[in-house]
């Protein structure tokens, strides 16, 4: 099983997307590709479903694990009551690996002490490598392998997708030499083509032109291929562009070459992708093995619009509430997609990755929640490049898989009685192009949105954060005949609507979808949630031990706190980083160079601070500290100000007045603590990573005062760029 | 019932209430893995008029351990 991330309806070459996908496009070839296929709209929620067969609200991932919340449907963590496929699938006999993302461990299991049993080796998996959390940087990933977090590979030319499917290709040449005559279950999620979007510079530029027409030629010209393949009726009707995206004509010059060269990006990272999975799918055939493999590849929600209207060169900067302008990412053009950057493109872009359907990732209308699907068996299936248009949801492919291995659906699971699969099989579809389909009915939500799906019917209602939901307006599309959702019927059809919306209440009540939740940013901000560690005043970390993971380091934004490190300087001197967090896009470093004790801090790579003690660190045993004093408090952006004391023995060595602080850098992307080295991306890049100490370090002490009172983040309104 | 003896009375309703409680929050340990405790919040239509409960989530961490001696 492959899962894409972020990866529109309309992306793929065989989906009549303008990105060259040829290996994908040949797989589709050899097999099935579905039209009318769904998923939860956001990445947890799909991939919980995906793998459990069940509503993610019923497996309590109603959103992202970072955005948990006290309530059944949203804890974050998927109960033993729903056993993943890898589980099952272990348990009959087959050998299960998982690669990639891994964005269903709770965010408070983000430590090197776990919990483990929601790492993929507690859900079914016998083997992991890849990365746990939402997205990771691709050039330098903070990464896990089985249970325990590693270094990044240093190399040139490095990239993740290439390592994930190196390991893909050792993970099933090890089971096969083995000669166990065991069958296997794969599941490789690649970060491909979530932000940051990271690709070879090759594979940018070669699709330098291609799409200088602009996103609403990109719609026009895709939807033309899309009718011609016989994707879509050839009445299908282009819906108006979504909401804050501007006509192509009325940008600027400067507008055009920036948005055209990172959408090149996404197309070098994804074109990347398909290169690589080419070379998986050739080691099936060498062993082969690929006859009587079946390949299915999924997309978990629509294409992505939190590039917001400008895309950017570091996500972390929208994340910040200060985005950067086009002048910014004008002056990086060459660099995006490259290793100093965390790009993201525009939400045109993601408009048009979604042809024909409206809206995109996180809302319930067709752009967020259709998806391509993929499914090829030549030793089972013998269609070759057909289409199936049964309707299909996500929670169908477990009850596929099982029907296809032939198993049944365990009642219970190591003791635990299991809840009922949620799904339909879609395997009787694999021979039937006109079999009737047998879905009768599927409710969405996502982050307050929601919509229904029931015999060709669909009612949705897109909501404004913050507003009440009753004033939310609710559409009604017979998406049978229109699946671009163009026709807005609910005031013709008021008895469809109406039971339509019937039918979504009783299932929100099965399925633990209430209470309806719009909240964002602020959950991660309720002083009630569980935390990775337990709060103390006083952390110590030591030298040789793995990163730890930004959601279970001490939180030091905004906070008093004090870094120091204990170290011996030996005779001659020594070298290296004591303590970093962070890395290229934001973070901090106390570090030795030249002799002197420096202390860098990196603001959202937008302003660098740095300060060094004037003389020499002295030889023999020291206490090298740095504090912090924050002083004051923006939102808009959101950042914190504060003075920095550098020490050596508690004697004052430098100081920086009123630097700034992210208010929330790391939260998803960052780079971890590490002690004694500097892996990853660099903070400063008055050093090389990984710069490890010389001398001898034998522990760091973090001292951490209390969060502030009334430390809220929140988000300043009225802004279209610092949309959600 | 004097006030005095009414304010004893409460008392030790509320600490054998708390004792209770105390014992409901303790999951049996001898059938693994432990069950989730059911959700002691409140769910209404929305989150703001709903109460949350993070026991349920909170629950895989161990009982604290006690002194050998």
């Amino acid at each position: 099983m492959i899962v894409l991330d972020d990866v529109g309806y309309s992306q793929l070459g065989s989906y009549g997307g303008p990105i060259d996908t040829p290996n994908l496009d040949k797989l589709a070839a050899q097999g099935v590709r579905y039209t009318d296929f769904h998923t939860t709209a956001l990445c947890s929620p799909t991939r919980a479903a995906l793998l459990t067969g069940r509503n993610h609200p019923a497996v309590s991932l109603a959103a992202i694990t970072e955005a948990a919340t006290g309530y059944p449907g949203g804890y974050g963590s998927i109960p033993k009551s729903a056993a993943t496929i890898a589980e099952v699938l272990k348990q009959n006999g087959y050998n299960t690996f998982a690669l990639g993302k891994w964005h269903l461990a709770p965010y408070t299991a983000y430590t090197a002490a776990g919990p483990f049993d929601h790492w993929p080796l507690g859900m079914g998996f016998e083997k992991y490598y890849g990365f746990i959390g939402g997205e990771t940087d691709q050039w330098a990933p903070l990464l896990v392998q089985d249970n325990t977090f590693i270094d990044a590979p240093r190399r040139d030319g490095y990239h993740l997708t290439e390592d994930l499917v190196d390991h893909a290709i050792a993970y099933i040449r090890d089971q096969q030499q083995a000669s166990t005559g065991r069958p296997f279950f794969q599941y490789l999620a690649l970060g491909t083509a979530h932000a940051p979007l990271h690709a070879p510079k090759s594979y940018v530029d070669k699709y330098n032109g291609r799409f200088d027409a602009g996103w609403d030629a990109a719609r026009e010209e895709t939807l033309r291929k899309q009718k011609a393949m016989g994707l879509v009726p050839a009445d299908t009707e282009l819906p108006p562009r979504n909401p804050g995206v501007p006509a192509w004509a009325d940008l600027t010059p400067d507008q055009k070459t920036v948005y055209t060269r990172l959408e090149q990006v996404f197309a070098g990272y994804l074109d990347h992708a398909d290169h690589h999975l080419g070379r998986l799918f050739a080691a099936l055939d060498d062993m082969k093995i690929r006859d009587n493999t079946l390949i299915i590849v999924v997309s978990d929600n629509g294409a992505s619009q939190e590039g917001l209207q400008n895309g950017t060169a570091n996500t972390d900067r929208y994340r910040n509430y200060n985005p950067d302008s086009v002048k910014e990412i004008l002056g990086q053009l060459d660099k995006l997609g490259g290793p100093q950057t965390d790009p993201h493109y525009p939400m045109g872009w993601a408009m048009a990755g979604n042809t024909p359907l409206k809206r995109w990732k996180q809302d319930t209308h067709h752009g967020g929640n259709t998806d391509p699907l993929i499914i090829s068996w030549p030793a089972r299936i013998k269609a070759q490049g057909e289409m199936r248009r049964q309707y299909s949801y996500v929670t169908d492919i477990v009850p596929t898989l099982l029907e296809a291995t032939g198993l049944p659906a365990p009642t219970s699971v190591n003791g635990v009685r299991q809840m009922p699969l949620q799904g339909v099989s879609m395997a009787y579809t694999f021979d039937d192009p006109n079999a009737p389909r047998r879905r009768k009915a599927q409710y969405y939500e996502m982050l307050g949105s929601r919509a229904i799906w029931s015999d060709g019917w669909t009612a949705v209602a897109w909501h404004k954060k913050d507003d009440d939901w009753s004033r939310d307006k609710w559409e009604l599309y017979h998406t049978d005949v229109d699946l671009s959702e163009a026709h807005d019927l609910a005031a013709e059809r008021p008895d469809k609507l109406h039971a339509l919306q019937a039918l979504w209440t009783d299932e929100a009540k099965t399925y633990n979808v209430l209470p309806l939740d719009d909240r964002r940013y602020e959950r991660t901000a309720d002083p009630t949630r569980p935390i990775a560690a337990i709060e103390k005043s006083a952390y110590d970390y030591y030298p040789g031990t793995s990163i730890v993971h930004p959601l279970a380091a001490p939180q030091l934004l905004g906070r008093e706190h004090t870094v120091t490190a204990y170290a011996t300087i030996p005779e001659g001197g020594a070298e290296g980083v004591l303590a970093s967090s962070g890395g290229e896009f934001g973070g901090w470093s106390l570090f030795i160079k030249d002799g002197r004790l420096r202390y860098a801090h990196n603001y959202l790579k937008i302003e660098e601070y740095d300060v060094a003690s004037a003389a020499k660190v002295p030889s023999g045993a020291h206490r090298f500290s740095v504090h912090f004093t924050p002083t004051g408090k923006s939102l808009k952006p959101d950042f914190f100000t504060g003075d920095v004391t550098l020490s050596i023995d508690g004697g004052s060595v430098g100081e920086l007045k009123d630097i700034k602080m992210a208010g929330q850098y790391s939260a998803v992307t960052g780079y971890g603590l590490l002690i004694g080295r500097n892996t990853g991306t660099p903070v400063s890049h008055d050093y090389e990573p990984p710069f490890v100490f010389t001398g001898a370090l034998d522990k760091v002490v973090i001292e951490v005062a209390k969060a502030p009172k009334g430390e809220v983040i929140g988000k300043p309104k009225n802004d279209p760029n610092l949309a959600d | 019932m004097p006030l005095r003896a009414r304010h004893a009375a409460v008392a030790l309703a509320l600490a054998l209430g708390l004792a209770v409680s105390a014992k409901a929050a303790e999951p049996d340990r001898t059938i693994l893995p432990v069950s989730p405790p059911d959700f002691a919040g409140k769910i209404g239509e929305t989150y703001k008029d709903s109460t949350p409960d993070w026991n349920r989530r909170c629950r895989s961490r161990p009982r604290p351990a006690r002194p050998t001696s």
